[in-house]
């Protein structure tokens, strides 16, 4: 029998040890969570950053685009760090200085003079020249986590103004206390009692981070008390400056949408635009004082009360002396300076960020992507994307005046390419690039016309005499396939030449000469070679391979055709070029490779004939619209289901694809509906000439009207790259005058043979 | 530093009576041996003869003659500053050993500079180093068609594809290749 002192002493004993294991598995619990608020970002994507030297092809239109995407600020006076002044032919820029993934970018003034329409030179504020400067890259996206589209800050990033300005109206005694403030919570009762309700909350910062964090927003004596202990046991278990981070990250100061904004750091993008660290300290003041309420003293819905609290804000900090009672007067004169609209990212990028996490699946897994914080570097070039989204209004506008799209189902896949480096520029999914089918990625179809210039390389390969005035008949044919199928293709137009040249196969899309060239040189040699290129051939090998039966997806197409246009050379596209973790160690990056896919000289003749083709031939709606050298080639498939586009200037390849989902007869033509995709696309930039320079098997020649190898002098003799070996034999005499050259052996290679 | 390269070329092309210099002042040493070649080479460069030589001794290393170029391919100054720039830093962090660092270097002096071909020279060099072979001979395959009449380029660019055919261990296509880079120079 135990006596009630004894029994009262077992009781206390366990309510003491459950009481006790109750608190050790809450704070293991809060801490926890607390430690993964630094992990629970999502990992951030990047554009390609903006590099300027001498010479580069900027003029200072595009450049200040740029500027105003990265949200500088345009400034009459001295730039400071994010702003810019325009000058005459030149722009004078204080560059905040960042970190790339392969080097530093100094915090610096600089002055960029323009010519017409490229960089004249950078030099420094004491006038010192520098070679190249690169400005930080602009945010795409965030993958998103948790805690996706916030903007972390750590304390050092903070204006030094900034701290003392929070602590002083938000919880003065904050580096002392141990969590709660007894003398707040104290003032707090009196009045409560006073006013007979529960109203004021006396907080401190840690527990309002714990409010934030881990509690309802009711306001009931039980979890006002539930909050002391936790500030308590979160003030014990980590550093002040550590939980004065978390606050900075975590408080609440708006909602947009469904969109809750937390922290400073995207509260500053938010309201102002800007990284925090760029803000005045009127716009400080409007930061902190909008902790007290953020929905009442919203800038934009309420600027009356929020100018109001901002400077009552100033107002505390001159009393404390942290400003001086100038500088107050001077800050309390400005206006909110706050835009009617949040400065939102530079747009949005389904399609291509759904591209980079297709090529990242291969090296992390989803939750690393949406949980670790990772940086991911990639290529997109914010002008290159705003001309395709431009091109998509184009063709969609296009296609429902034409009568071809009533329904409005059309839809469409497109990319553009950097020819040398195979980076990808820009991508669309689809009609609304939003997530979903992929078809730049994903969307299998027939080629159409896009197979003919791997055709004619295959042929330039088997028959080095073949070159681009080699005459090709184009008249009817009939061909037997495997099965005992009889074929007989016919001109897109119907019509038949009789004789087309080499290059017009391509350049006007001449399906009857297409046949008779392969069928010429030998089908199972151009089917074969056509195989080692990369397109699908299948297992039945049919004939209608030389004429697009095959299917592609626009990014496979845009691959081949990186080759094609890049003097043979094939390089792995890619959407990424580094990927780097929370504190900038480069976790992966993707290097430049290359392998030969067609000898040199085959790829720059077909070239030469895609230049034909947006010159005089089906591409010309695209290449009258620019100045410079450009190339094309157009697909489009039996009753207009498909409808392609491939064009290049001297730097970028784009590809687009117009067609239905479903794969129906749509009418749609590559010329009409596919071309304003890339032709808009490369609107916004400075494009450049098709290269002149040969490899050492070409040389250039001159072809007359009917393609044969004529003198220079000869009217109308057209310029053309000519296999050195060809050019040995006598020119052909000027059109007009009797001879037949060269030409005799090919024509009766082609009619007699 | 590239005022003092320009100065260097500068004396080095007065006293000269051939055509201008043909090559960027970026050199590897291990494959330009001889002294009469024009070694406007602002940076230090180690012998890495010996360092390839105890890393993959499988790579014979041949001491390359210096021809003159056939005709007068670009000058230095008619180099992009901030590619030059570019491979400046590439190089000395080559030096460093730093391979990834001045391979990135590289690729950010290709895409201001696509069409140079000692930027895709250097590039296959740094890939060589890497132990990347596959690569090495591809990219200065890729160089070759960009090379034009350079002929010492043209050269270098095939001693690149022997020796990283030498260590695929394919020897008639280092033959090969050896026996194209002597037809552009002795």
């Amino acid at each position: 029998m135990n006596s009630w002192p004894r029994r009262v002493f077992k009781l206390s004993l366990v309510l003491l040890v459950a009481g006790g294991m109750v608190l050790v598995y809450l704070n293991a619990h809060l801490s926890k969570q607390f430690d993964s608020l630094s992990w629970a970002v999502g990992a951030k994507i990047y554009a390609r950053p903006l590099e300027l030297y001498q010479g580069a092809a900027f003029n200072q239109t595009q450049v200040v685009y740029e500027l105003r995407l990265l949200n500088y600020q345009q400034v009459n006076g001295q730039p400071g760090p994010g702003q810019f002044r325009q000058a005459e032919q030149a722009l004078v820029v204080g560059m905040r200085g960042h970190r790339y993934p392969d080097g530093e970018e100094p915090e610096r003034l600089v002055r960029i003079s323009f010519d017409q329409n490229a960089i004249r030179g950078i030099q420094t504020a004491d006038a010192a020249v520098v070679d190249l400067v690169r400005f930080e890259p602009a945010v795409l996206a965030q993958l998103s986590g948790t805690h996706a589209d916030r903007e972390l800050v750590s304390l050092h990033d903070l204006p030094s103004t900034f701290i003392p300005l929070l602590l002083t109206v938000e919880d003065r005694g904050f580096y002392a206390h141990q969590g709660i403030s007894i003398t707040g919570i104290g003032r707090a009762l009196i009045n409560n009692v006073i006013s007979g309700r529960f109203a004021q909350g006396g907080s401190t910062l840690t527990q309002q981070l714990v409010k934030n964090l881990y509690l309802t927003r009711e306001r009931t004596l039980t979890r006002k008390a539930l909050e002391a202990v936790y500030a308590i046991m979160l003030d014990a278990s980590f550093e002040k400056d550590a939980i004065l981070r978390a606050y900075m990250n975590e408080v609440f100061l708006g909602q947009w949408g469904n969109r809750a904004i937390h922290g400073f750091g995207t509260a500053a993008q938010f309201y102002f635009g800007r990284p925090i660290a760029e803000l005045n300290i009127a716009e400080q003041a409007l930061l902190v004082g909008l902790v007290k309420g953020p929905s009442a003293l919203n800038p934009r819905r309420h600027p009356e009360r929020a100018l109001e609290r901002r400077n009552l804000v100033l107002r505390m900090a001159m009393e404390t002396g942290l400003v001086s009672a100038e500088q107050t007067a001077d800050a309390m004169a400005l206006p909110l300076s706050v835009p009617a609209q949040p400065a939102d990212r530079i747009g949005r990028f389904p399609g291509y960020v759904a591209a980079v996490r297709r090529e990242l699946t291969a090296d992390y897994t989803s939750q690393q992507l949406t949980a670790a914080g990772l940086s991911i570097y990639t290529a997109l070039d914010p002008q290159v994307h705003r001309g395709l989204v431009a091109g998509r209004a184009d063709v969609l506008r296009r296609l429902k005046d034409r009568g071809l799209d009533p329904t409005a189902e059309a839809e469409l896949g497109a990319l553009v390419v950097d020819l040398p480096t195979g980076e990808i520029q820009a991508m669309l999914a689809g009609r609304r690039d939003v997530g979903g089918f992929h078809r730049a990625l994903d969307a299998r179809r027939q080629i159409g016309s896009l197979a003919k210039p791997f055709v004619v390389a295959a042929a330039l390969e088997a028959d080095p005499r073949l070159h681009a005035g080699s005459l090709i008949r184009d008249e009817a044919i009939q061909l037997t396939d495997s099965t005992g199928t009889v074929w007989s293709p016919k001109n897109y137009d119907e019509t038949e030449a009789g004789v087309v040249r080499l290059e017009n196969v391509i350049a006007d899309s001449v399906n009857q000469a297409t046949v008779h060239l392969a069928v010429g040189v030998g089908l199972d040699a151009i089917l074969d070679r056509m195989g080692d290129y990369g397109l699908p051939i299948g297992p039945t090998r049919p004939p209608a391979t030389v004429l697009g039966v095959s299917e592609m997806s626009p990014v496979a197409i845009a691959s081949l055709y990186q080759a094609l246009l890049n003097q043979g050379h094939q390089t792995p596209l890619k959407t990424v070029r580094f990927v780097a973790d929370g504190e900038g160690r480069v976790l992966n990056r993707k290097p430049f490779a290359s392998q030969r896919i067609f000898p040199a000289g085959v790829a720059v003749q077909v070239d030469h004939m895609m230049r034909v083709g947006a010159e005089a031939g089906t591409g010309r709606a695209f290449g009258s619209r620019y100045a410079e050298v450009l190339a094309s080639k157009t697909g489009t498939t039996d009753d207009g289901r498909d409808a392609w586009f491939v064009g290049a200037d001297g730097r970028r390849l784009g590809v687009a694809w117009v067609g239905f989902d479903d794969n129906r007869k749509g009418n749609l033509i590559g010329s009409v509906v596919a071309l304003p995709l890339i032709s808009d696309a490369f609107s916004d930039i400075q494009r450049q000439d098709r290269p002149t320079s040969l490899p050492d098997s070409l040389k250039y020649g001159w072809l007359g009207r009917s393609g044969e190898l004529v003198a220079q002098d000869c009217p109308d003799a057209q310029k053309r790259p000519i296999p050195v070996g060809y050019l040995d034999v006598p020119k052909g005499q000027c059109q007009g005058q009797s001879g037949t050259g060269s030409q005799g052996s090919w024509l009766e290679r082609w009619f007699g043979g | 530093m590239r005022y003092v390269v320009m100065v260097m070329l500068a004396s080095v092309v007065a006293g000269c009576t051939q055509p201008p210099t043909a090559r960027p002042p970026v050199v590897d040493a291990s494959w330009r041996a001889t002294d009469d070649d024009r070694r406007v080479i602002p940076m230090t460069a180690p012998d890495r003869t010996r360092e390839v030589n105890e890393s993959n001794t499988a790579i014979p290393v041949e001491p390359i003659a210096r021809i003159e170029p056939i005709d007068q391919p670009k000058t230095a100054t008619e180099m992009n500053p901030a590619v030059l720039s570019l491979l400046e830093q590439a190089d000395s962090l080559r030096t460093a050993g730093d391979l990834a660092g001045a391979a990135s270097r590289l690729e950010r002096a290709q895409r201001i500079a696509p069409t140079e071909p000692e930027v895709y020279f250097q590039l296959s060099s740094v890939r060589l180093e890497q132990g990347n072979y596959q690569d090495a001979a591809n990219i200065a395959n890729q160089a070759i068609d960009l090379a034009g009449s350079d002929a010492a380029m043209k050269r270098d660019l095939y001693t690149v594809i022997a020796r990283a055919r030498d260590a695929l261990g394919d020897s008639a296509a280092a033959s090969e290749a050896r026996r194209l880079a002597r037809t552009f120079g002795s």
